[in-house]
């Protein structure tokens, strides 16, 4: 269960770090472009399908700490 | 290293940092998050500067994530819904799936076969595979005990009822008893001779309590309030 916590806190941190900063770059940092090599699409060092994933991955990882916070009699 | 990159509205300076280049621990070629960690601490002191670090997944992490998605939706589109995939090695990886977990068995050793067998195509590892949405789930010891701080003194099929209303899996009430009696054995609990379960101290200690809404010190309250004397 450690480790499920661990795995799924770093991850949600991770991607959460990764959206801030394409977000920030969008708003803040106009200059930058938007890069386009064939099919993959990039702001930054994110490309849109890994974008695309986003919601469901952070429902995922939220999923399981929910679990394992009722598991622990914490909620 | 691949980049450094400067957040203008604060001080925070965001270096990248590949995933490939991240172990569980710190070796010759591997830094670990830990190792990052006491780096951005030590920057912080010695340097005065904040720093963050950022995980970027390489392009070859991306590719096999998106193919092993395409291939899962294809095979099992009623099943599964989404997968991810996240290293926990240098090649190893656990693959995270959304959707409905298998009943049978033999159906999920099928699937995590497939899985591997791709896998192996990228020279990588199967770990283990993690199901995101299995609601129903058997209750830990301590869940247990947490729904014994509540409603002490109770039968076993008084813990059940209240179990299964905060959302746990109970196979069977003499399951439950079984259980009970392991937590008794470890004192965790005491028996009385009504057959009511008791926590003992020992057993208190191990249940979190907060000081919020939820915290298990106010259900007790709450639950002593309501109680038939």
């Amino acid at each position: 269960m450690r480790h499920d916590a661990y795995t799924a806190a770093t991850n949600l941190s991770d991607l959460l770090k990764h959206a801030y900063e394409v977000r920030r770059i969008a708003d803040y940092e106009p200059e930058q472009r938007i890069l386009r090599n064939g099919k993959v699409i990039k702001l930054g060092e994110q490309t849109m399908e890994g974008a695309r994933n986003w919601p469901s991955r952070t429902l995922v990882h939220a999923k399981t700490l929910i679990k394992i916070w009722r598991q622990l009699g914490l909620s | 290293m691949t980049s450094i990159r400067t957040r203008p509205n604060s001080d925070v300076l965001l270096l990248t940092v590949l995933e490939s280049k991240l172990g569980r621990i710190a070796t010759a070629t591997t830094t670990s998050r830990r190792q990052l960690h006491f780096l951005s601490k030590a920057i912080k002191r010695d340097l005065g500067i904040s720093v963050d670090f950022l995980i970027s997944k390489g392009s070859a992490h991306e590719d096999m994530e998106a193919g092993l998605n395409a291939l899962l939706k294809m095979r099992y589109p009623e099943v599964i819904q989404n997968c991810f995939i996240s290293f926990v090695g240098d090649d190893s990886v656990e693959v995270w799936l959304e959707g409905i977990a298998s009943r049978t068995q033999d159906r999920a050793n099928y699937l995590k076969s497939v899985i591997r067998n791709y896998l192996k195509v990228f020279d990588v590892k199967l770990d283990g595979i993690r199901w995101a949405d299995s609601e129903e789930q058997l209750p830990s010891t301590t869940a247990i005990l947490r729904e014994l701080k509540t409603a002490s003194p109770a039968l076993p099929v008084e813990l059940a009822q209240g179990l299964k209303a905060r959302g746990f899996q109970i196979p069977s009430v003499s399951w439950l008893a079984n259980k009970l009696d392991s937590i008794r054995r470890r004192r965790h609990a005491i028996r009385r001779e009504d057959g009511r379960y008791v926590l003992t101290e020992g057993g208190l200690n191990m249940v979190p309590h907060g000081k919020g809404r939820q915290g298990s010190d106010v259900a007790r309250a709450l639950a002593l309030g309501r109680k038939k004397w």
